[in-house]
């Protein structure tokens, strides 16, 4: 409770907003849908938050420390699904374990591409900026391109998790596996551990006051280059590990990346660009408007897509209103 | 040879005649290279014909000039739409990645309207397209033009991704046809129609294409000449300043994004028109054309106006040449075709880390610094008499 007592007063009305706007969708859910639904509904949401914080939390991160908008994040979740796949499919050690080697591979591929990409290309190109999120895109297209080229075109089939987590339990009258449970999980794990990282190790802070003022950081004497490069592969790994953890639950497409960049980006536009609690909440925010929306306009207008317009209207009306997100620095 | 035309206009008794003389010398003596370089486009089908010993309209729609001229013609719009993309990014300071929402608007505008709306002209949905481009390009603009350049060109990505899905999405299958897209054989009005049926009119179409080219050129140069054009410059330099001494620098960046989506858009419809399966197609809209123009207008050169033609018409004609060729690396063979993208995207990272000013921007810096030299070791020349040498 000590971290309500330090806010300010405009992030305590930013809670109060989420809190609210949380609450609406769920009557909302609740009076349209019916609880068994509605419940559904927002698991669905809450799942499809976890999966985009993964990708989201890395670009937040990134951008707030290194200025840098990391456009290939999609594509690096890309990478971490393929690559994943393939060693699930071609390691053969028994479900359990091949899921394993393929979270794992997934992680460490996505963590080396991040260090070649910040060590290779970023860093020499810090005094310019606007190439830096040119790069990026270039690459995210580059990149995509390759996982073409080798995988094929064709969308892979989603794979079997092993048996403890294939079981299925019932949840609104609805059975599900075991697996969606499993990502909650990992994303909340992932959103408290990379807290704790952030609040409760030196690394932390020296990130944090990096956020703030990375000069400053640099003239106390501390190493802020190889701090960034540690951050950029932090935010990497992430996405890989998101990549990863949808294939066994929706399987891997091309589609894929651009479409988690895209709900990231709305993610780190409603939160603030650089705020992590900011891009935890907006998260869950952008997961449940997104499946709140999805069912609404399936029961009503038989249009599942309409969904998409959801979300982009949800933060063309952060953007107007609050230009610099909801738990963002002043200074759009 | 500038000073022998132009003493030979001086000569000239009758003032009026003067004047439409010297514009005219001007004119040629300024451009020469532009009108040079325009005769040869118009010539292309013929040079093309000549050097492979085929028919520029032939009977049967085959044969090298019928395929270049497709190419070309092709390439010339890819370089209109990174011209369009330069517009914003190299001269206005305006990084946009939904650039591609703007081309796919104008065909997929056109030809919905087209097959909504029975009996409808053709250019009375371009028309429609137009104004519908306009209109996406002001909700642009309007919601974020006045935000940081981080939030624009997330917000961009976003606005016309969204449009992409819209546009695959099974649920207006009816409207648009969804991933198979629309069939459009029937909507293209006969006279721009570029198939070749051996009546010529491929060649006509090639020499409207061109035409088209040249008047993005030139309003492009037009507008950057222009006072709206000045102010954008001063504002991609300094927004600050140009806000500052009194520009309202919101309007000025909007009226540039409408004109550069204008320009996308009736790209596009032309780019649909050539297409050989007659389709509109999602694939219009998707992230495709937004990172092309974008590589493009890097490799040229970011703020000059013949970088982005230049490496367009270059790279699309060098891959159209080399797509059936094979590479060989050891044993093992590589299709050209498979290999260009990376090509591409490789020389995108080269010119990008090695070459901030791309093709066009590195070879004007390097020749005014051999002018400066050159005016430099003769002003030494002129100030070193000859016999000081102790």
């Amino acid at each position: 409770m000590n971290y309500f007592k330090q806010l300010s007063p405009e992030h305590r009305r930013s809670w109060g907003l989420v809190a609210a706007y949380l609450g609406l969708l769920i009557v909302i859910s609740l009076a349209d849908f019916g609880l068994n639904t509605a419940g559904q509904t927002v698991f669905r949401g809450l799942l499809l938050g976890m999966l985009v914080f993964l990708v989201a939390s890395g670009l937040s991160l990134i951008f707030g420390l290194l200025d840098v908008l990391n456009f290939a994040q999609g594509a690096f979740l890309l990478v971490g699904a393929y690559v994943g796949y393939q060693v699930y499919e071609g390691i053969g050690l028994g479900a359990g374990l091949s899921l394993l080697a393929a979270f794992i591979t997934a992680v460490v591929v996505g963590g080396i591409l991040g260090t070649l990409v910040e060590a290779g290309l970023i860093r020499p190109l810090y005094k310019r900026p606007i190439f830096q999120i040119v790069l990026t895109f270039g690459l995210a297209a580059i990149l995509m391109d390759l996982v073409e080229r080798y995988y094929g075109p064709d969308p892979k089939q989603p794979i079997k998790p092993p048996a403890f987590l294939d079981e299925k339990f019932t949840l609104f009258a609805q059975s599900l596996s075991v697996y969606r449970l499993f990502i909650i999980f990992l994303g909340l794990a992932m959103m408290i551990g990379v807290f704790i990282l952030l609040h409760r190790t030196r690394i932390g802070i020296i990130i944090r006051a990096g956020v703030q003022d990375s000069e400053m950081v640099q003239a106390l004497g501390i190493n802020v280059r190889l701090v960034f490069t540690l951050v950029f592969v932090l935010g990497s790994a992430l996405a890989a590990l998101g990549g990863i953890a949808i294939v066994p639950y929706q399987g891997a497409t091309l589609e894929m990346g651009n479409q988690f960049l895209i709900l990231a980006i709305v993610v780190v536009v409603i939160g603030g660009m650089g705020s992590y609690e900011g891009t935890a909440i907006a998260s869950v925010v952008v997961g449940l408007t997104r499946a709140v929306a999805e069912q609404l306009s399936l029961t009503h207008f038989n249009a599942p897509v309409l969904a998409e317009t959801s979300i982009l209207l949800l933060m063309i009306l952060v953007l107007l209103v609050q230009p610099s997100g909801l738990f963002g620095r002043e200074e759009a | 040879m500038q000073r022998t035309v132009y003493t030979t206009i001086n000569k000239i008794e009758n003032p009026a005649l003067r004047n439409v003389a010297e514009g005219l010398a001007r004119l040629v003596l300024e451009n020469w290279l532009y009108i040079l370089v325009f005769l040869l486009l118009w010539r292309f089908p013929y040079i093309v014909a000549s050097l492979s010993d085929t028919e520029v309209t032939p009977r049967r729609p085959t044969g090298d000039s019928v395929f270049w001229q497709s190419v070309m013609a092709q390439s010339l719009l890819i370089a209109s739409l990174s011209m369009s993309y330069n517009l914003l990014f190299g001269f206005s300071g305006i990084i946009s990645f939904g650039h591609a929402l703007f081309f796919g608007a104008g065909g997929y505008v056109t030809f919905v309207v087209m097959s909504q709306v029975d009996g409808i002209s053709f250019y009375v949905a371009v028309i429609a397209a137009v104004l519908a481009s306009i209109l996406l390009s002001l909700v642009a603009g309007v919601v974020t033009l006045r935000l940081r350049g981080v939030y624009f060109t997330m917000f961009t990505l976003a606005f016309a991704e969204m449009f992409f899905v819209l546009a695959k999405s099974g649920t207006f299958r009816n409207i648009t046809g969804a991933e198979d897209g629309l069939l459009i054989r029937d909507l293209i009005p006969e006279a721009l129609n570029p198939t070749p049926t051996g009546d010529g009119s491929r060649l006509v179409m090639y020499r409207y294409t061109l035409i088209f080219f040249v008047i993005v050129f030139l309003a492009i140069r037009r507008y950057l000449n222009s006072p709206v054009g000045r102010v954008m410059l001063a504002i991609r330099e300094n927004e600050e300043r140009a806000r500052t001494i009194g520009y309202n620098t919101f309007r000025y960046k909007l009226i540039t994004m409408v004109f550069a989506g204008v320009i996308a858009c009736l790209t596009g419809i032309l780019l649909v028109l050539w297409s050989t399966d007659k389709r509109i197609k999602p694939d219009l809209l998707s992230l495709n054309y937004t990172v092309q123009p974008l590589l493009y207008t890097l490799i040229g050169g970011v703020g000059t106006l013949a970088g982005p033609v230049i490496s367009s018409l270059g790279l699309e004609l060098g891959e159209a040449y080399l797509r059936d060729e094979t590479l060989r690396i050891g044993s093992a063979t590589y299709e050209i075709a498979d290999l260009w993208d990376l090509f591409l995207g490789v020389l995108f990272v080269v010119v990008v880390m090695v070459l901030p000013n791309g093709i066009v921007g590195t070879w004007n810096r390097w020749w005014a610094e051999r002018k400066v030299k050159r005016l430099e070791a003769s002003m030494q020349m002129q100030q070193k008499p000859p016999d000081s040498a102790s």
